[in-house]
């Protein structure tokens, strides 16, 4: 089997929970990115940024895992923000639209500082 | 990134009668196979000189296209393999990915058709708008057989690097 790398940590930043995503997100990873989140939002955290600045690769799987994400939290009356400067991800953000649905950041402090 | 892949699907099989600048990659119908799609058609895009700018939009359409047709075998129970063919030429990349049966469905493909309204959204996947958005040339046909076959070309630059 193939092993692709995709390491999901979390920690706290002040009011936010911060996941902190590294490698490439797709069918075969995104489930564990989709678990971390859920994990999070179902354990209380209901203001949460997703830092994708060591995010090498996402396609529509890994962007499903986001929208799915953010329909969890909204339902929480919470929010989701993304940091992200990778060119690649930010244009399947802008193909699909969702870069209009997403709060993106260019730094983890401009979202940290964010509503 | 650390990978490890079986000898079937590290090898570049020349199958019947492909060509001198073709290579095919016969990959499982499994999720963890469509990093190894990406690897190989990206790794004959810089061979071929494509720009870096291309080859993540390659990167990118490979992926939508091979997960549908992952998930189309496996939702089918077909065990034979997805094909993915590249052919290099002078003008670029021909890229071709072929899905077996005929439960693969240009309009589940292009499900959720168009961009995500504001305020609204679809945890569904829009491959075929992301493919279409990134390759305007991506053409899907049937073949006689009831298969999909997936084509679409990455230019390379004028001065032949990225």
């Amino acid at each position: 089997m193939v092993v692709i790398d995709l390491a999901v940590r979390s920690r706290i930043e002040g009011s936010w929970a911060v996941v902190d995503v590294e490698g490439e997100v797709d069918v075969f990873t995104a489930p564990k990115l989709r678990e971390q989140i859920v994990e999070l939002i179902e354990g209380g955290a209901h203001r949460l940024i997703v830092n994708l600045e060591g995010v090498s690769f996402m396609d529509s799987t890994g962007l499903g895992t986001l929208v799915g994400s953010l329909k969890r939290i909204k339902e929480h009356d919470g929010v989701l923000a993304l940091v992200c400067t990778n060119r690649s991800v930010l244009r399947v953000l802008s193909i699909t639209g969702l870069d209009k649905v997403f709060p993106v950041h260019e730094t983890l402090e401009q979202a940290l500082q964010g509503g | 990134m650390a990978r490890s892949a079986p000898p079937e699907a590290r090898s570049a099989v020349r199958e019947g009668p492909a060509r001198s600048d073709e290579c095919v990659l016969n990959i499982p119908p499994q999720p963890g196979y469509v990093g190894v799609a990406r690897l190989f058609v990206t790794t004959l895009a810089r061979r071929t000189r494509c720009d870096e700018e291309s080859i993540g939009d390659l990167k990118i359409a490979i992926s939508e296209v091979c997960t549908g047709a992952v998930r189309a075998h496996a939702g089918a129970g077909i065990d034979a393999p997805v094909r993915v063919r590249a052919r290099s030429g002078p003008a670029g990349l021909v890229v071709e990915i072929t899905v077996r049966g005929t439960s693969f469905r240009i309009s589940s493909f292009a499900d959720g058709a168009g961009p995500a309204p504001a305020g609204g959204f679809s945890e569904g996947s829009l491959p075929l708008e992301i493919v279409k958005g990134l390759f305007p040339d991506v053409r899907i046909v049937r073949d006689e057989e009831g298969s999909s076959r997936i084509t679409f070309s990455v230019p390379v630059t004028p001065h032949g690097g990225g």
